[in-house]
């Protein structure tokens, strides 16, 4: 033992070998159950709730923070008043809120300054005036008090003088120590407003301890999630995320506008008004209290898809496992690769026809200009959707050993060895003709292996992959499915985002929304640029195919550069393909599997149109051409070398 | 003054007083007071007065149920039963144990290898021991083994070291090539200078065995030094003063050398006679200070016998049983027969099962049940008994238990050094370095 150890009055052990040590009794708390390290919120709170801490911020008086109303008096202990007055607990009966609060705050502790915390219009949020109270430092602090409505005061005759005097000049108001203000309806006697001047109380004592005196045994906790029910109402930062949606589409519905958390009527029916999800106030006005929701809660419905159903999901029949070999899925896997190329050329070329603007328009811009902008971005990000299911699916074969596919479908049969013709690949405007096939080739099927649905081929291949003698480890075929239930998920909301373009563009005549009206067709009489951005863009595409397998055939750490690259290179792509479907031209996504071995043939033909493209005077066809020059991060094959 | 019961002992340091709670092995520092109330406390008050200092609260750490078997994870292989010295305390009667001289096989030896794989938990260390008798007689099999097991042990994901237990006449230039290019353990039995040595440790044909030793320890530096080598050296109750020979041993450039007392010898007169046990205490003790000395001026000394005693109290180890034998560590015979430990080859009382059909796990079981050292006598009584776990089975059961007194004396002086060593270079156990990490894992096997 130390000296210091040895000094002590009372038995002093101490523990010297690693088991005694282990053994060693703390008393006392340990550092983490303190305040301070505490993790808290008041959603309503994980350890404690901190408005409970702060109820009681001014001595003898004891406040509860409201939602909407700011922090309304509770009660009211009098021996707990540094300086006694003639306020009773009756007084605490009243709606009395906290007006205006003085003292010196966090933020610039050494300047105190008032702050109103009642407002007439009521639009006081009770979070704003815990915040403010939390913030509250130590010392000598004035609170002001009063009815819920503000034209009380009107009747407080020289007591409202008394109260402006303070408002005008708190510092002086402290300095004269003046007695407690206490101001009431002279008929009545009820209590209309108070002024009083107090020390802020502070919750931990001089030992560091929670103080009794400020909070209770019990106090702390008392408003934690208990019952469940009301955290599940109240919790606003989506920790209940995966039970509880937020905004959901009403069961009957197209739109997803619903508050999941709207009061629901004793028989059943909800209200189905819509709410604008920006205006918070309409928001949270039609939503269950929590009371409501503890009682009410098992009436809440199941949400799939985002849309409220009383049905609990199909499942697939576990009878039928189909019992494909391993060559049989790998051939499968590169036709729906063909078939993810496919679309999301087929899709791109639809965006690029649409007449959106480059950028979202603002809020105040034509509806129709909005409408058709959505649109778009909708149609692009189902795109963006079918390239990512590209790459899962070469990821899949890459797994399997098999050889990367980039090829893309020309026709559409039911799987890789169906002879019959279901439809051709093609590239077309987005008419609402072509936008109903999109909706009805990506409409979930009616059966599990509905084959004509895309994702009834998926689905077959998900179950082909749980056929345990398929010669594949059981690791690989998990990671085979879990990419194969992905895209299968994400497919399932292409059809419901379409049917919304459709919605959208249904109250517009197609030259309204459309730039491009035909498919890829060359002319003689097209513009010399038009023809050269038709090849720089088909170049482009190439490219962006080149750049993605060999990303695939890299390891992660030299991957990026190839990632890099095909990223710059699909944005020169963009680029050319809405310069030219502002002049009305489709792109022709022409492409032969032979130019990816051996761009250097195709290079040529690009270059002489580069060549000319880079002498336009349009501002804008010479920055493509360029982008399309700038140095790639690897050097080869590009046209200008 | 050391005040003891049967869970307890106050001891004194240079510091102060200590408490050290037997079960769990902790130790702690008091004040004046409560080492008072503590010396002053009879048994049946000793547990509240523990409960009232915060230290106990019931909660047993060693249960009166002996554990569940645990898997194999060591194995010694009696490589030769025939030995090229005749040292008149052997255990193993040169290596003969009592029964005829014989070489084992090495389809025997490699059988044992499976065994010890088979055996023991996926991704577990293991260990080989080669004994004897004198391992080197059977050279070639000992390298086959070696060989063998390393493969082995890397195709059944085991991570396997090697011991052999050697009397270091007969090491050839391969032989440290093999200890040095395997992870090999090499204990060299030797009991004192040219003297001190040859007094006893003598060839067959009479001449000294030191000279061979030497040379022995020069081809292992020569041609491969193996990862731990150390020293045992015999105490019978002629053996000159210890200080003089550990130190003389050390400077021979041992790892770790460790003194070993014998208690039972066909030749009676080299056993330690109860009146010996004082005089050896004394010295050990003697050796002890010189060590504690070094150590706390931040040297190196490597007297194992109290480096390891030191390095278990801070970890505070805490076992009912004396070593692993027939728990998780077995040796086998010439011809494959398996017993609870190499002192105890051939002995039937000890039988447990064979390297063909595998270790008799009920056996084991029931020897673990029976060897509890809580249900033995004395043990039960004394607060060393999860230090000491209650004695060698083999010395024991041909003698019983005769060094109780010289065990305590002997741990009481490692507790109160340890306390000090503790306060002055606390660092010392921080992070046991290789060799006494080492050695500890050789004290299991080469004792």
């Amino acid at each position: 033992m130390t000296d210091e150890q040895k000094n002590v009055g009372h038995p002093r052990i101490f523990p010297r070998n690693l088991t005694a040590r282990a053994a060693f009794v703390v008393r006392g708390n340990p550092v983490n159950s303190r305040p301070e390290s505490g993790v808290d919120n008041t959603h309503p709170g994980l350890e404690f709730d901190q408005r409970n801490l702060d109820k009681t911020f001014f001595p003898g008086l004891e406040f509860e923070f409201q939602y909407l109303h700011g922090a309304r008096l509770k009660a009211i202990r009098r021996e707990q008043f540094e300086r006694p007055n003639e306020l009773t607990p009756a007084d605490a009966t009243g709606e009395i809120y906290l007006y205006y609060l003085y003292g010196a705050f966090g933020a610039q502790p050494a300047a105190a300054r008032l702050v109103e915390l009642h407002r007439a219009d009521g639009s006081t949020d009770g979070y704003e005036v815990l915040r403010t109270v939390h913030d509250l430092e130590p010392g000598r602090i004035m609170v002001v008090i009063g009815t819920k409505d503000p034209s009380d005061l009107m009747r407080l005759g020289t007591g409202a003088f008394a109260i402006w005097q303070a408002l005008e000049d708190p510092e002086q108001y402290l300095e004269s120590q003046p007695a407690p203000g206490i101001f009431r309806d002279p008929e009545t006697g009820r209590l209309l407003a108070a002024i009083l001047v107090g020390n802020r109380a502070e919750y931990l004592d001089t030992n560091g301890m929670i103080s009794l005196a400020a909070v209770p045994p019990g106090d702390l906790t008392r408003s934690l999630c208990a019952p469940w029910q009301w955290d599940f109402a109240d919790c606003g930062c989506h920790y209940w995320a995966a039970n509880k949606p937020d905004i959901v589409i009403g069961s009957d519905g197209d739109k997803q506008t619903l508050n999941f958390q709207r009061a629901r009527g004793s028989n059943g029916t909800t209200h189905d008004k819509s709410v604008d999800p920006r205006k918070y106030a309409d928001w949270i006005e039609q939503q269950m209290t929590q009371p409501q929701m503890i009682s009410g809660w098992e009436s809440l419905p199941f949400v799939i898809a985002e849309r409220e159903t009383d049905r609990a999901p199909a499942r697939l029949p576990q009878a039928l496992q189909l019992k494909w070999s391993r060559e049989t899925i790998v051939r499968e896997f590169r036709y729906l690769a063909t078939i993810e190329h496919a679309l999301a050329v087929e899709y791109l070329y639809a965006f690029y026809s649409l007449k959106a603007p480059l950028t979202p328009p603002s809020d105040t811009a034509d509806p129709m200009v909005l409408d058709i902008f959505t649109a778009a971005q909708v149609v692009r990000s189902i795109a963006v959707d079918e390239m990512r299911h590209f790459r899962w699916v070469n990821e899949a074969l890459q797994l399997l050993g098999a050889e990367l596919c980039l090829e893309r479908a020309e026709e559409f049969k039911r799987n890789d060895t169906d002879e019959q013709i279901r439809g051709k690949f093609e590239l077309a405007p987005l008419t609402n003709e072509r936008l109903q096939f999109f909706i009805d080739i990506e409409a979930p099927s009616k059966v599990w292996n509905q084959e004509e649905k895309l994702d009834g081929l998926y689905t077959q291949l998900l179950n082909a992959l749980g056929n345990p003698d398929a010669d594949l480890n059981l690791q690989m075929r998990r990671r085979l499915r879990e990419i194969v239930k992905l895209i299968i998920d994400e497919g399932h909301s292409h059809w419901e985002r379409f049917t919304h373009v459709q919605t959208l563009l249904s109250r517009y005549q197609p030259k309204e929304y459309l730039r491009v009206t035909e498919g890829p067709v060359e002319r003689s009489t097209d513009p010399a640029d038009v023809t050269n951005l038709r090849i720089l863009a088909d170049w482009n595409y190439l490219m962006v195919l080149r750049d993605i397998a060999e990303a695939f055939l890299h390891q992660p750490g030299t991957r990026n550069e190839h990632i890099t690259d095909a990223r710059r290179t699909m944005y020169n792509l963009d680029d050319t393909a809405v310069e030219l479907a502002e002049r009305g031209f489709g792109m022709r996504f022409k492409w032969n599997v032979e130019d990816l071995k051996d761009p250097q043939e195709k290079a040529r033909s690009v270059n002489d149109a580069l060549a000319e493209l880079n002498q336009s005077s349009d501002h804008r066809v010479h920055r493509i051409a360029q982008n399309a020059l700038r140095p790639l991060v690897r050097k080869s094959d590009h046209p200008s070398r | 003054m050391n005040v003891a019961n049967a869970e307890t002992l106050v001891f004194q340091s240079a510091l102060g007083s200590h408490l050290f709670v037997t079960d769990g092995s902790r130790i702690y520092d008091l004040d004046a007071d409560s080492a008072a109330a503590l010396a002053s406390a009879d048994a049946p008050s000793m547990d509240s007065t523990l409960r009232r200092l915060g230290i106990a609260d019931g909660a047993r750490y060693i249960s009166t149920e002996a554990p569940p078997l645990p898997d194999l994870h060591a194995l010694s292989l009696t490589i030769a039963q025939a030995c090229n010295m005749g040292c008149g305390y052997c255990y193993a009667d040169e290596g003969r144990f009592g029964g005829a001289a014989r070489m084992m096989p090495l389809e025997t030896a490699m059988a044992g290898v499976d065994r010890l794989i088979m055996e023991s938990q996926p991704g577990s260390d293991i260990v080989l021991g080669f004994m004897g008798g004198e391992p080197l007689l059977n050279r070639s099999v000992v390298h086959d083994t070696t060989r063998y097991a390393h493969k082995a042990a890397q195709r059944a994901g085991r991570r396997i070291r090697f011991s052999i237990t050697t009397n270091g006449t007969l090491i050839a230039p391969e032989d440290a090539a093999l200890f040095a290019a395997h992870p090999f353990n090499v204990a060299i039995s030797i009991d004192g200078d040219r003297a001190e040595n040859d007094r006893v440790r003598r060839m067959h044909n009479g001449r000294g065995s030191y000279d061979r030793i030497v040379a022995g320890l020069a081809t292992l530096n020569r041609h491969g030094r193996p990862k731990h080598l150390s020293a045992r050296v015999t105490v019978t109750p002629k053996t000159a003063e210890l200080a003089r020979t550990l130190d003389h041993i050390i400077g021979l450039g041992f790892d770790s050398v460790g003194f070993a007392a014998v208690l039972t010898s066909p030749n009676p007169a080299l056993a330690l006679k109860t009146t010996d046990f004082g005089r050896f205490l004394e010295e050990m003790i003697a050796c002890g200070r010189i060590a504690l000395g070094r150590l706390m001026a931040g040297e190196r000394y490597p007297f194992s016998n109290f480096e390891t005693a030191l390095h278990e109290i801070h970890r505070g180890t805490h076992r009912p049983y004396p070593c692993g034998a027939g728990a998780g560590y077995l040796s086998a015979n010439a011809d494959g027969g398996l017993f609870a430990c190499h002192r105890l080859v051939d002995d039937p009382a000890f039988a447990m099962g064979d390297l063909s059909s595998g270790s008799d796990r009920a056996r084991r079981s029931q020897h673990l049940k029976h060897s509890h050292v809580d249900r033995m006598a004395p043990c039960n009584g004394c607060w060393a008994r999860y230090l000491c776990g209650g004695g060698c089975y083999q010395e024991v059961a041909k003698r019983g238990r005769v060094g109780c007194d010289y065990i305590r004396g002997w741990l009481a002086f490692c507790l109160a050094s340890y306390a000090e060593l503790s306060q002055v270079r606390p660092e010392y156990f921080d992070g046991a370095p290789a060799s006494i990490a080492a050695g500890l894992r050789a004290h299991t096997l080469a004792e």
